[in-house]
C-alpha cells in the first residue's frame, strides 16, 4: 500500500493556468474522489499525476519519492497507474495482447506464475472478459472496454490507481457493474484516486473527498461530510445532473 | 519473354515493397518518417560492398555488420533529423531527414566515387535458361528473400512481445506510455527496423544494378510511391503495391520501351492518387479519438 502526496501543484495549457497551486494526500489504502464541474481540472490533475502532463509548480511524490514531472512511462513502472477517461483500449490487437501490455510497468518482471495468478483474478471481477479474451479489443461494447481498460490498469499490479470518469458513456446497470468492482478493490486494501461525473456514487464509495473549483480545492473532507455539504448538494448531487468533463 | 518479365518485375516489386515497409514503420510508430530512406538502400550497398570487396571479407561477416551500421544510421537520422522537433508539430522533419539523405550520398560519393561498381555475386554468373528466356539466380532469391522478411516483419508485429508494444505505440501513442512503454526509444527501434530493411534490398539489388553513390534516389522514391499508392497505415496494401508497381515497370519496359517505364509508372501513381487518395488497401480514413 502506497501514498500518494500532492502539495502545490500548478499546471497549464499554454499561458492558460489550469490548477492553482492543488494540495491533496492519498493515503495508503484509501479511495479518495475529486468532485467537480466540467472544466475545473480534474483530468488535467490525474494527467500530471501519471506523467503525461508536466507541471509548471509544486511537487508530487510517491511515497516520499518525487515524481512530479517524470515522463509517464516512468511513473507507470513506478506503480502510478491511470486508466484513461476514454478507455484508451488498444483496438486492433486482442484482450489478452491489451492485458499482457498491461503487465508492462510490474516490477516482478516477467514472472509468469504471477501473471498468470493476476490474469485470472482480473477475469474472476471482470468474468465478460473470459470468454472475449482472444477478440478484437476494438469490437468489445463500451462497458466492455472500461472493463478491459479497468482489467489492463490492475495488471500492472499498481501501487496507487487513478481512475479518470470510468463510467462516462455507460448504462445504468454497466456503472454499477463498475461501482462494484471499484469496491471490490478498496475492500481489496487498493489506493486508489478517482474521478467521477456520478458524484453521488463515488462520495458513497470513497473514504475522502475533494471539492475542485476552477483549478482551486474549496472543500476537502470524509465523503460523508462532503455529501451533506450544502454547496454540494445543490452543485453536484442535485437531481438530473448529467455533466461530461471535457479534456 | 513474359517469364523473364514477371521474374524480373517480381524481383524489382518485392523490394520496392520492402523500402516502402519502412515509410510504413516509422509513420506508424511516429508520424514522422525518413524521406531519405533510398539514402538507406544505397548505404547498405555500399557497406556491404566497402566490406565484401573492398576489405575482401566473406560474404556473412560483411552482412552482418552492414545490418549493424544500418541499424546505426536509422538511429542516427531519428536523433539528428526528427527528435529535434517531434514534439513542436511542425514538419520540419521533412526537410532535415531530405538534407541528412544529401549528406549521406555526397559522403558516399567521396568515399566511394562517382562511378558504378560491380558486386559479384555467385548468383549472377550464370543465367538459367527457361523456355528461351534467362535470368539470374540473384532475381529469384530477391523476391523469396523478401516476401520472407515481409512474413518476418509480420510475425514479429503480432507475435512478438516487443512487437505488440510496438504496435500499441502505432495505435495510441499516449495510452502506450501509460503502460510504461518509453516512446522516444520505440521511435528509434522504428527507425533502425527500417533502415535495415532498406539496406537488405540495398545489398540484394546490388549485383544487378551495381553499386553507386547514387543508387537509392529513385529506389526510394518508388518506394514511396508505392507506400502512398498501398496505403501508409496498410502493410500488407504496401507489398501489393510494391509487386504491381515492379511488375508494371518491367512490362513497359519489355514490351513498350525502357524510357516509357518511369512515364507509365508515375503517371499511374497519379491516377491512383485521384481514384483511392487512402490508398489501395487503406481504409478511407476516419476520424479517431
Amino acid at each position: 500500500m502506497s501514498d500518494l502526496q500532492i502539495a502545490d501543484l500548478v499546471v497549464g495549457y499554454g499561458a492558460a493556468s489550469v490548477l492553482h497551486g492543488i494540495s491533496l494526500a492519498v493515503r495508503p489504502g484509501e479511495v479518495v474522489t475529486i468532485v467537480g464541474a466540467n472544466g475545473a481540472g480534474k483530468t488535467t490533475l490525474l494527467k500530471t499525476v501519471a506523467g503525461l502532463l508536466a507541471p509548471r509548480g509544486g511537487r508530487i511524490a510517491l511515497d516520499g519519492l518525487s515524481i512530479g514531472g517524470r515522463p509517464a512511462y516512468a511513473v507507470a513502472r513506478q506503480g502510478v497507474i491511470l486508466v484513461p477517461e476514454g478507455r484508451a483500449i488498444f483496438g486492433d490487437q486482442t484482450v489478452r495482447d491489451n492485458l499482457m501490455l498491461g503487465t508492462l510497468p510490474r516490477r516482478d518482471g516477467r514472472d509468469p506464475a504471477g501473471i498468470a495468478r493476476d490474469l485470472e483474478e482480473q477475469l474472476c471481477l471482470f468474468p465478460a472478459l473470459r470468454e472475449r479474451l482472444d477478440q478484437l479489443a476494438g469490437g468489445l461494447s463500451g462497458g466492455q472496454q472500461q472493463m478491459l481498460a479497468l482489467a489492463r490498469g490492475l495488471m500492472a499490479r499498481p501501487r496507487v490507481l487513478l481512475l479518470d470518469e470510468p463510467s462516462l458513456g455507460l448504462s445504468p446497470v454497466l456503472t454499477r457493474q463498475i461501482f462494484d468492482a471499484i469496491g471490490r478493490l478498496k475492500a481489496a486494501g487498493l489506493t486508489i484516486l478517482l474521478i467521477e461525473q456520478m458524484a453521488a456514487q463515488a462520495l458513497a464509495l470513497a473514504d475522502r473527498a475533494y471539492v475542485l473549483e476552477r483549478g482551486r480545492i474549496v472543500l476537502e473532507g470524509a465523503a460523508a461530510e462532503v455529501r451533506e455539504n450544502p454547496m454540494v448538494v445543490q452543485a453536484y448531487l442535485g437531481h438530473g445532473h448529467d455533466s461530461q468533463e471535457t479534456p | 519473354m513474359l517469364v523473364q518479365l514477371l521474374v524480373t518485375g517480381l524481383a524489382l516489386g518485392s523490394m520496392y515493397g520492402l523500402v516502402a515497409l519502412g515509410y510504413h514503420i516509422t509513420w506508424v510508430t511516429s508520424r514522422t518518417m525518413n524521406f531519405a530512406q533510398g539514402t538507406a538502400v544505397m548505404a547498405g550497398a555500399v557497406v556491404a560492398y566497402g566490406c565484401h570487396v573492398g576489405l575482401g571479407w566473406p560474404l556473412l561477416p560483411s552482412l552482418a555488420v552492414t545490418l549493424a551500421a544500418l541499424a546505426a544510421y536509422g538511429i542516427a537520422i531519428e536523433r539528428i533529423a526528427v527528435y529535434p522537433f517531434f514534439r513542436t508539430a511542425s514538419p520540419a522533419w521533412l526537410l532535415s531527414t531530405i538534407a541528412c539523405g544529401i549528406i549521406a550520398e555526397n559522403t558516399a560519393m567521396l568515399l566511394f566515387g562517382k562511378d558504378a561498381r560491380a558486386f559479384p555475386s555467385a548468383l549472377t554468373q550464370q543465367p538459367i535458361l527457361v523456355g528461351g528466356a534467362g535470368f539470374y539466380p540473384q532475381e529469384l532469391l530477391i523476391p523469396v528473400v523478401g516476401l520472407c522478411l515481409v512474413a518476418g516483419v509480420q510475425y514479429f508485429y503480432h507475435r512478438t512481445s516487443y512487437g505488440k508494444q510496438l504496435k500499441a505505440v502505432a495505435w495510441n501513442a499516449e495510452a502506450a506510455s501509460l503502460m510504461g512503454i518509453h516512446i522516444p526509444r520505440a521511435v528509434m527501434a522504428a527507425y533502425a527496423l527500417s533502415a535495415v530493411l532498406a539496406a537488405v534490398a540495398g545489398v540484394l539489388l546490388a549485383p544487378i544494378l551495381n553499386v553507386a553513390a547514387t543508387m537509392g534516389t529513385i529506389i526510394g522514391l518508388k518506394a514511396f510511391a508505392v507506400a502512398i499508392i498501398g496505403g501508409l497505415e496498410s502493410a500488407p496494401g504496401i507489398i501489393v503495391a510494391g509487386l504491381a508497381y515492379g511488375l508494371v515497370e518491367s512490362l513497359v519496359a519489355g514490351y513498350l520501351s525502357t524510357g516509357a517505364r518511369e512515364i507509365v509508372g508515375f503517371a499511374l501513381v497519379i491516377l491512383v492518387l485521384i481514384i483511392r487518395p487512402w490508398g489501395l488497401l487503406g481504409s478511407r480514413p476516419t476520424r479517431r479519438v
